[in-house]
């Protein structure tokens, strides 16, 4: 990857545009937050908004909230009263390492399915496969987990459930959790990557270089996979921490999906925001990564406006 | 034939040429009419549910008959492990959503198209606060934010709702934003300006009616699909429709313990019925927007 050097000053500019952007992103999540801690009827959740210290400050109660968040301190879980990020930061290790699994799990089915619609090559494999992807991805995941483990359980003599939540990776349940969580992405990314594709592939840069005869893919894959590829990894991730809660769920995975499901069932409310706030966190990083990657890689971005 | 051009899709911006066909064009009715169909039926069972014209009680036990196989006599679709017919209980189960994802679906396209609208038109800082708030929305995972209400308010199903039409709207005002902003570049747009045409008859007439209708319509029954699997979901997670009421989402969850046995049927038609609505909604959506582009690129 080369930069002009006449490019540098612009993609800084974005770049710093882009962090001013996280930042603000950041504050707002916060202030969604604690907004809706603030109008809870339930007088507990409201105490965790306005809490402040022993000694009257003048400081308004959010921002006493904020220092504590920004301290690590999300208050206690209401079941066993230990710290909130305590059992936070095991559960969403656990939950990244399946969301990465399963991205790179799907962007692996997706890609070559992508390449073959947009060239139209092995057309007869290809749609097909699109179409058996496209329809399973819209079984609801309740039920295909726990179809997956009736096949596996009876025609595969193996139980893909985690048990107990002393977890040593066992494959099976890392297989179908993949699997399930997998479809919907793989369906998303096979057709935005393909109709991606195909644009770019239209382009008159591209049959330039096909008429100069050079190699198609080392002038196009950058604009029309890479490009892409990011922001649909960056884009789809809110989605998939959605659709673990439930796979999490069926498959007992001890991750932060099953954590907020638990949680929710108690009414942990301590528990449930930290859990919202960590899954924001993570979505906003992304965005940051996505943002800075596709200004390094395609400079001209960094001209585009809102 | 087959016939490769450039085409602008709905966003104004310039795609590459599907080649399109007659074959295309069969699915792509299909696709609508098909969607139609299923929104025809789902109408048709919320009314008669509303009206109580259903073959049982949805809630009377038949304990003779647990777990009736499909097709068995009286029960066509069999019953469940209360011996409760399955065929009765899946159209009650409409009932769970059907008004609440409209009012979401309606929420949504309001607030996306205000967003879109004034982002696509103004720019500029308007532009810079609706990217803001859309990317806010969607940085907050909704069935995170729906448990994290559920938790605070412990809100009913319309609110719940209300939530997943609040958060709804980007996708649309996204899209909203590219075409109008496509769009006000037109000559069309200007000389309106110049003959004097009011600018509310050019935003809402010209602009909203006449070139973004087809956006409303995608978004509305992508906007539905979504809000349907929300609730079922939710239902299944144990936070919506609370059993012995019926939903199909929580008819998945309630079935899914015999579903282990090998008595799959009553978890699985719901599943089905999920996953048909789902299609129905979703292959409306894209039929849509390929007749669109098609009528936009003759």
């Amino acid at each position: 990857m080369r930069i002009k050097r006449s490019a540098i000053r612009p993609i800084a500019r974005t770049l710093a545009k882009e962090l001013a952007f996280t930042f603000a992103l950041l504050v707002g999540i916060s202030v969604v937050v604690y907004a809706m801690l603030v109008t809870a009827p339930n007088s507990h959740s409201a105490d965790l908004a306005t809490a402040r210290p022993a000694e009257q400050t003048a400081t308004p109660a959010y921002f006493h909230w904020l220092a504590g968040l920004v301290q690590g301190d999300l208050g206690n879980t209401s079941r066993s009263g230990g710290l909130v990020a305590d059992e936070l930061i095991p559960a969403a290790g656990h939950t990244l390492f399946l969301i990465a699994c399963a991205m790179s799990a799907s962007l692996l089915v997706a890609v070559p399915l992508a390449v073959c619609a947009a060239t139209k090559r092995f057309n007869g494999l290809s749609r097909p496969l699109l179409i058996t992807l496209y329809l399973s991805s819209a079984l609801p995941s309740f039920w295909l987990a726990y179809a997956a483990i009736f096949v596996s359980t009876h025609y595969l003599d193996y139980f893909p459930v985690v048990d107990g939540t002393n977890i040593d990776w066992p494959i099976t349940a890392l297989a179908t959790a993949i699997l399930v969580l997998g479809s919907g992405l793989a369906t998303t990314a096979a057709r935005e990557l393909s109709s991606e594709l195909t644009r770019v592939l239209s382009q008159e840069y591209v049959t330039a270089a096909v008429a100069k005869g050079a190699c198609l893919w080392r002038h196009a894959y950058v604009e029309g996979l890479l490009l892409p590829i990011l922001e649909i990894a960056a884009t789809r991730l809110s989605h998939v921490i959605g659709a673990c809660v439930i796979v999490e769920q069926v498959l007992n995975w001890p991750g932060l999906g099953r954590l907020v499901w638990q949680a929710a069932q108690e009414r942990d409310t301590h528990l449930v925001m930290g859990a919202v706030l960590a899954c924001a966190l993570f979505v906003a990083l992304a965005h940051l990564l996505h943002r800075t990657l596709h200004v390094l890689m395609n400079p001209r971005a960094s001209h585009m406006g809102y | 034939m087959r016939t490769r051009y450039v085409e602008r899709n709905l966003d104004g911006a310039q795609s590459a040429g599907q080649s399109f066909s007659q074959t295309r064009r069969w699915w792509d009715t299909a696709g609508i009419a098909f969607g139609v169909l299923v929104f025809f039926v789902l109408t048709l069972a919320f009314t008669a549910s509303q009206f109580g014209w259903l073959p049982y009680d949805p809630d009377q036990a038949d304990l003779d008959l647990i777990l009736a196989p499909l097709g068995s006599p009286g029960h066509i679709l069999g019953t469940d492990f209360f011996g409760r017919d399955l065929a009765t209980r899946l159209i009650v189960g409409v009932n769970a959503y059907f008004l609440p994802a409209l009012g979401a679906v309606a929420v949504s396209l309001t607030i996306g198209a205000t967003l879109g609208l004034a982002a696509g038109f103004r720019g500029g800082p308007v532009g810079l606060a609706t990217h803001y708030t859309c990317t806010l929305v969607e940085a907050i995972p909704r069935l995170l934010l729906v448990l994290f209400a559920v938790t605070v308010y412990q809100p009913d199903i319309y609110h719940i709702m209300l939530i997943i039409g609040l958060t709804g709207f980007p996708g649309l005002a996204t899209r909203l934003r590219l075409r109008i902003r496509h769009l006000r570049e037109q000559s069309f747009f200007e000389s309106a300006l110049a003959s004097g045409v009011s600018l509310q008859t050019i935003l809402f007439k010209h602009l909203l009616w006449h070139h973004c209708r087809p956006l409303f319509l995608i978004h509305a029954s992508q906007a539905m699909g979504e809000a349907i699997l929300f609730e079922t979901s939710l239902s299944y997670l144990g936070f919506g429709v609370q059993e012995p009421t019926p939903s199909w989402g929580n008819m998945v969850q309630t079935g899914s313990d015999y579903l282990l046995q090998g008595n799959f049927w009553p978890s699985t038609l719901p599943a089905a019925a999920i996953a048909i609505t789902l299609i129905a909604f979703y292959l409306f959506a894209d039929a849509f927007e390929r007749r669109a582009q098609d009528r936009q690129n003759p």
